[in-house]
């Protein structure tokens, strides 16, 4: 194949760098990821040289903020964020989610390169910006999460695309670790895993990115106590405050609280069904306890009257009526208890189907 | 206190709900033997994608395997069996998503990035489709006219000529992950629209029609012929049509995702979790593979065993 900037933008191998990327691949694989490039060969399978072919249109240091020396390879850092995000991610796509956002992603963002303004040659001049590369993003997830809701293919996927501030440290930041020779692909492929997979449900998404604007929250407060950390800090602190306002709303416009819905029915029918059969039991257990308890007391009873009858003859009578009348509250007591058990456990029972219907 | 109780309730409740897992399939002996496969010394962990033919001796396995120099990229690898035994092949690697054997002289190959492979009895010879960006993922056809779906909306068709990017409105404006070539020179395409019920739809002879099928979503398809074809969910349903009306028959709680059909009495489903479902012509019924792999795809030859392929398994029926 060979693209024209297949050579320019490859991945940079030393040895501090590629120590760093075998942690980084052995933690991945451990927490069952994978953030190893789809392949290293270009006439491998499922290379996407989308973002090398076009990596001149793709925003970066330069045409961002004027700050050029920062672009590695000499490319805007946009090419090099997205080549390693296409590359490193979606091994393993039973589903067909990641391939739809592949493919949506290159639809999206191609459509913003052809409305670029055309050179003499007739090809799109100039890059388009971080916006539209945010817009491509957000659409690419939502279309395809649409669309594997309605063929069925994944209707658990809705994890809706992170917020624009942690996507511009994936656009500008993760890149510049290429200066320092370390291959940006497998922290990028990680991180879209954890934080961003595409796969995960709206309230597991939301969840991870918690986690993570929260541990940003606490590293930020905790520099902020030093007065020559304390910038850094507050940007710290400030970046997780916001990735957990935006996330938190994007969670919530996914469905995030549907799922919530879901899970709590799912869960009080779970529980209902443990305690309706919990309670059945208990129920026949004081039921049988209670008859065997009045079983005995009936014998005796009876055993008492027996012995009265020899004893005394008149006396005997009304022992034997006593008797009598103890071994029936007995039998009503066993009966109520055996009817008051099954009440609590049919009651218990329909109280749960009741909850768990709802 | 009413308050964290409360909160405590729900939490439970919720997590009650996000823990309930499904069941394991119970495997029970198996009635799937494994085929070996000449995968080179150099490869490992070898997941076989798909198996399709042109015959009991024309029938092609597309896999992904691990090189053994370089753990962590997964090749393109294949396999052709000629009736006699099995020999690795040369499909180009970026060619390996999915193939289309039309005879033992012709098979159309594709894979990522619009990359195409035609195979004519001797030697593949692969291209990339201009202006097709991205990975083609399921393909269907005859000779000279072979149609592709790409996850996206519409198909990319090969007229014997040339390709092009077809957009029908029949299509819908839906992803397209599936298409089947009927013996009748009919095409299968599963369309959904977040409005509507699933469909099927039909191009025969120049025209596109709209079948409506059920609710439910079609991820599979599988037909020997206009009267006899399979719409199958991912999970617990499938349609049936017999030339005249759609049924709809359970499946299972499992996640499936390759399908084929031999005869209106045989058909079988492949899935998570070694999961094998065969039609009798009453029902589907599991059968047990002997692996809790995630089987890929299924095919049948005419007149051959059926053959089953996912992670690290190719299996033949006993």
């Amino acid at each position: 194949m060979g693209g024209p900037n297949d050579a320019a933008l490859a991945e940079p191998h030393t040895s501090h760098g590629d120590a760093i990327n075998r942690g980084i691949n052995r933690f991945t694989e451990w927490t069952g990821y994978s953030s190893r490039r789809v392949t290293d060969d270009p006439n491998g399978p499922r290379d996407n040289p989308f973002y090398r072919d076009n990596a001149q249109h793709m925003p970066g240091w330069g045409n961002t903020f004027g700050l050029d020396f920062l672009d590695p390879h000499g490319l805007p850092s946009g090419a090099t964020a997205q080549d390693r995000a296409t590359n490193y991610v979606g091994q393993n796509d039973p589903t067909g989610v990641w391939a739809g956002i592949r493919r949506r992603l290159v639809e999206n963002e191609g459509g913003y390169i052809d409305q670029l303004p055309r050179g003499p040659d007739g090809r799109p001049q100039g890059n388009i910006g971080f916006g539209q590369v945010y817009q491509a993003h957000v659409d690419a997830y939502n279309a395809e999460h649409a669309d594997a809701h309605a063929s069925g293919r994944d209707t658990h996927a809705a994890n809706s695309f992170v917020d624009p501030a942690s996507f511009a440290l994936a656009m500008y930041g993760a890149p510049l670790m290429e200066h320092l020779g370390i291959n940006a692909g497998p922290i990028t492929g990680a991180s879209i895993d954890y934080f961003n997979d595409p796969t995960d449900s709206a309230t597991a998404g939301w969840a991870k990115r918690m986690g993570l604007a929260g541990a940003e929250i606490g590293a930020g407060a905790l520099m902020m106590t030093n007065p020559v950390t304390f910038l850094p800090g507050l940007a710290t602190a400030g970046l997780g405050a916001f990735g957990a306002g935006w996330n938190t709303a994007s969670a919530i416009g996914a469905g995030m609280l549907g799922e919530w819905g879901d899970a709590i029915g799912d869960g009080a029918q779970a529980v209902g069904r443990g305690i309706s059969s919990g309670a059945r039991a208990v129920g026949r257990g004081i039921s049988t306890a209670a008859t065997t308890v009045g079983n005995v007391a009936s014998d005796v009873g009876h055993g008492i009257a027996d012995a009265g009858r020899s004893a005394w003859n008149t006396a005997g009578n009304v022992a034997s009526s006593v008797a009598d009348t103890a071994s029936n509250a007995w039998h009503g007591a066993t009966d109520m208890a055996g009817r008051a058990g099954s009440a609590v456990s049919g009651a218990a029972s329909s109280a749960w189907n009741t909850v768990s219907d709802w | 206190m009413e308050y964290r109780l409360g909160l405590v309730i729900v939490l439970a409740l919720v997590l009650g709900g996000c823990m309930k897992k499904t069941q394991p399939v119970e495997t029970g002996p198996a009635e799937w033997e494994p085929i070996a496969l000449p995968t080179p010394a150099t490869y490992r962990d070898v997941v076989v994608r798909q198996i399709r033919g042109s015959g009991p001796n024309d029938i092609w396995v597309l896999a992904n395997a691990h090189r053994t120099d370089n753990p962590g990229a997964p090749y393109g690898l294949s396999f052709h069996f000629d009736g006699k035994q099995w020999n690795l092949a040369e499909v180009p690697a970026r060619a390996t998503n999915t193939i289309v054997p039309i005879s033992p002289t012709e098979a159309w190959a594709l894979g990522v990035y619009g990359t195409v492979a035609r195979w004519d009895g001797k030697t593949w010879t692969a291209e990339k489709i201009v202006g097709i960006d991205w990975d083609l993922i399921d393909a269907a056809g005859w000779h000279d006219d072979i149609w592709v779906a790409g996850a996206g909306q519409g198909l990319v068709h090969f007229d014997g000529q040339r390709w092009t990017d077809v957009r029908p409105p029949e299509l819908g404006t839906m992803g397209i992950h599936k298409v089947f070539a009927l013996p009748n020179h009919e095409l299968l395409v599963p369309r959904h629209d977040k409005k509507d019920d699933p469909a099927i739809v039909h191009y025969a002879k120049g025209q596109w029609r709209i079948d409506p099928v059920g609710p439910g979503g079609i991820v599979l398809l599988a037909a020997t012929g206009p009267r006899d074809i399979w719409a199958i969910g991912a999970k617990n349903h499938s349609y049936h049509f017999d030339g005249f009306r759609w049924s709809k028959f359970p499946t299972s709680d499992g996640y499936y995702i390759g399908a084929w059909a031999t005869s209106p009495t045989e058909a079988y489903i492949v899935g998570e979790h070694g999961e094998v479902l065969i039609w009798d012509g009453l029902a589907w019924k599991r059968s047990p593979s002997g692996t809790r792999a995630r089987l890929w795809t299924v095919f049948a030859p005419p007149g051959g065993k059926p053959i089953i392929g996912g992670d690290g398994v190719l299996l033949q029926k006993k």
